[in-house]
């Protein structure tokens, strides 16, 4: 069984929906718990949206994003690589919860969830790159 | 992603997603579910308990539908069952702006009473 998957997503949201397919059939053969299983998709899911959406400017590329996912003994630990504009997902503030429905914003959802599910976030800029890695235990699952 | 629509009550639309709904799913569907739910200005029930992955792009689709629902004083329910996709609605803090209940009756009963 593998215990390193790495992919990078070129393009557009229509390339992510491809490598989430590759990703749900390693954390099959990898024979994950379903929490952690389910939470590396949803990491990889709103991260890799995040970027290819909004990382270039208008024309601007090309758009990709890099993953790698190494299986630990306690813990999935996710690094993602792009050269896009700079991001800090730490740096963001957490957005307020809306009172009622009508309050309610379409987007902003993303980084909340990344945040429940990664027991750890980090994130620098290296050589005019993006990195933000994380880690999803594996127990409570 | 599948989408199955049922609009035989005049006044209330039952729509059931099937399969993964993240960029790519709620993108296959959004249209059809935006025109079923909030674009009929009736009260609706959306059948996520097929639904096996839930991402923000796929929330936001719930989301909006609801807004533009509650603007007309009408309701979106959400029938979804205990799991990963009902945790990531409530890390989300959808549950605390969108009903959810457990089952296709308990959404029509909470319809049903206002």
């Amino acid at each position: 069984m593998a215990h390193r998957f790495a992919l990078t997503v070129e393009g557009d949201l229509a390339a992510l929906g491809r490598a989430q397919r590759a990703l749900e059939r390693w954390v099959e053969a990898a024979e994950l718990a379903p929490r952690p299983a389910y939470r590396a998709q949803l990491v990889f899911e709103e991260i890799a949206t995040n970027v290819l959406k909004y990382g270039w400017g208008e024309g601007e590329g090309p758009r990709a994003v890099a993953v790698e996912i190494e299986l630990e003994p306690e813990a999935l630990r996710m690094a993602f690589r792009d050269r896009g504009r700079p991001f800090d997902p730490t740096a963001e503030p957490e957005p307020e919860r809306p009172a009622s429905i009508a309050d309610a914003t379409a987007g902003g959802l993303g980084l909340g969830l990344v945040r429940k599910a990664a027991a750890e976030l980090a994130y620098r800029r290296e050589g005019g790159e993006n990195v933000t890695e994380l880690r999803i235990p594996l127990a409570g699952a | 992603m599948e989408i199955q629509i049922d609009s035989s009550a005049a006044e209330l639309r039952r729509v059931k997603l099937v399969g993964r709904l993240d960029s790519a799913g709620a993108g296959a569907v959004e249209t059809k579910f935006n025109a079923a739910t909030a674009g009929a200005g009736v009260d609706s029930i959306a059948d996520l308990s097929g639904v096996t992955f839930i991402a923000s792009l796929g929330i936001r689709m719930l989301v909006t539908a609801a807004r533009t629902l509650a603007a007309k004083e009408k309701k979106l329910v959400l029938v979804v069952g205990e799991g990963l996709v009902a945790e990531t609605l409530r890390d989300g803090g959808i549950d605390q702006l969108v009903p959810m209940v457990a089952t296709a009756a308990e959404a029509e009963a909470l319809l049903a009473s206002g």
